[in-house]
């Protein structure tokens, strides 16, 4: 019965067999890790040591302990918090499930139907050449400023990188897939949940990513103008009022905010990444 | 006890290509026929009509007496290349036309169980597709078939991507198990020892338009093994159909337009 051998070993020894000991790249004489270590070290030091030393004038940056020491402040400040963090995250969360839930739902029709395909492939080739930002004038015309076009403003450019990461990934399901599920007479629903989205998965969790990153790039950028709270406000505000150590307190968790929610996530969709047949 | 499936000129055309040229055949139940041919000879559209995902221009499939409307539920498909969900594990893809047909989660998995044990996976059960050879997935394809208990199984090519030696193990696993269960197969193949090895009658299909040149009956014992292909029986099958086939091919690669 046994003709064939598994290509990988069957127990948790999967991980350790799947990749070979291989004799890790060097530039000289460090590993590429090692060198992006060094690269970030750099920065460290550049970021604590210039204003110190007069290398940048105080009022330009200030050093990095200056910055981490007020960020830890604020994260304990309660004004902050519910003035600034929390509007903040709660649009990110809006315009983000807003995005994914339409551009999943977006990315069905234009994949099912060819006219709907006709239709917007045109806008969707071209979408991300437009400054999406540029319309917040007249949002504030029509919305005022506020949660609403806020919201609206990140959804609108996070909603693309979701529909064409959906219409990419059903374009990819192999025709026996959906040759099975017609055979099984599957009915519309079982049909795009458990097998649709299901396939489509490693590239809809690319549009994931980028939609939550979007949902957050326009989410503070909007802030800037189009609020009275939020982190982005926050962060204009300290500008304004040349509280240059709160300005860059808030840029800091700005950072630490987007790459934490971007690790959290590639580790979330991580095991489904390595399902996927050669 | 009638025809099994009943063809009644059954013809497909693409554009102004005859895939199929009218059709009549029938297969009686419980068989194993093998339908060989070279590619582009309309065997896998024929295939696809009888199981409902193509419809010819004219004439009718009759399945068990009645017309056929598309797929049926008593229809197991094997495909070319193996249709499993790769975010599936083993069990989950046997146990899945049973999942989808609303069989309770407890009963579907005892018999996905039980048909993985059929095709010798009982040990993999919890692995992913990327973990299996080609073969294997394959083998994952055919128990999520027989977990349906289907009484008419067709496969296109479902060896087509496999080596010899692993081809025809499968192929007489595939045979085993649905002798045991009583359907009737057809099984498409370009593979001419193949269809002589597995099957009890061979239908030999030439192309443009796609028609049935040659009906052949297996005079080989039921049970059958690999050595099989050296009995003169065997043999003389062979040579038989390579000589019809060896015309039609020559002639198929001399008019080969574009493919439909």
């Amino acid at each position: 019965m046994s003709t064939e051998r598994v290509t990988t070993e069957p127990s948790s020894t999967v991980e350790s067999s799947d990749k070979p000991k291989t004799v890790r790249e060097r530039r000289l004489g460090l590993t590429v890790r090692g060198w992006t270590i060094i690269g970030a070290l750099l920065t460290v030091l550049f970021l604590e040591l210039a204003p110190r030393l007069g290398l940048v004038d105080s009022f330009s940056l200030v050093p990095l302990s200056a910055m981490v020491v007020r960020a830890l402040g604020l994260l304990i400040d309660a004004e902050f918090l519910s003035q600034d963090l929390a509007p903040s995250l709660l649009s990110i969360l809006v315009a983000f499930i807003f995005a994914v839930v339409s551009g999943v739902l977006i990315g069905l029709l234009v994949w099912r139907f060819d006219w709907a395909r006709k239709t917007l492939d045109p806008w969707l080739a071209t979408y991300y050449a437009i400054p999406t930002f540029a319309l917040y004038p007249l949002l504030v015309a029509l919305l005022g400023i506020g949660f609403v076009p806020i919201v609206l403003l990140a959804t609108l450019f996070a909603v693309v990188a979701m529909i064409s990461s959906t219409v990419d990934g059903l374009d990819g399901i192999p025709r026996s897939v959906l040759r099975l599920a017609a055979v099984l007479q599957l009915d519309p629903i079982q049909r795009t949940f458990k097998v649709l989205l299901p396939a489509a998965l490693p590239q809809i969790s690319v549009g994931l990513r980028l939609a939550l990153s979007y949902s957050l790039i326009m989410v503070l950028a909007s802030e800037f103008v189009l609020s009275t709270s939020g982190l982005g406000h926050f962060i204009s505000n300290a500008y304004n009022d040349f509280a240059i150590t709160d300005m860059y307190a808030g840029v800091l968790l700005v950072f630490v905010l987007a790459l934490g929610l971007n690790f959290a996530f590639a580790a979330a969709l991580r095991p489904q990444s390595k399902r996927v047949l050669s | 006890m009638g025809a099994k499936v009943e063809l009644q000129d059954v013809d497909r055309v693409y554009g102004d290509v005859q895939a199929l040229g009218p059709t009549n055949q029938v297969l009686e139940p419980g068989t194993f026929t093998t339908l060989v041919g070279p590619s582009g000879c309309g065997k896998s559209t024929l295939l696809d009509i009888i199981a409902g995902l193509n419809k010819g221009n004219g004439g009718q499939v009759l399945i068990d007496g009645s017309p056929s409307t598309g797929p049926r539920r008593e229809t197991g498909v094997i495909f070319q290349e193996a249709a499993v969900l790769p975010w599936r594990t083993v069990l989950d893809n046997a146990a899945f036309a049973l999942e989808t047909q609303k069989v309770p989660a407890k009963e579907r998995r005892e018999i996905a169980r039980e048909v993985l044990q059929r095709v010798g996976l009982s040990h993999f059960v919890n692995h992913y597709p990327h973990q299996l050879s080609g073969g294997m997935r394959q083998r994952v394809a055919i128990a999520r078939v027989l977990s349906t208990n289907p009484d008419l199984i067709l496969a296109d090519e479902p060896f087509g991507a496999l080596d010899e030696q692993t081809r025809v193990v499968l192929g007489l696993e595939l045979l085993n198990v649905v002798r045991q269960g009583g359907a009737t197969v057809l099984f498409v193949t370009h593979s001419i020892q193949e269809a002589a090895l597995l099957s009890d009658r061979v239908l030999v299909m030439g192309a443009r338009p796609g028609k049935i040149l040659l009906d052949l009956n297996v005079d080989l014992p039921p049970d059958r093994d690999p050595t099989m292909i050296g009995s003169p029986v065997a043999t003389a099958l062979v040579e038989q159909i390579w000589t019809v086939l060896k015309s039609e091919a020559q002639r198929a690669m001399a008019e080969q337009g574009p493919r439909p």
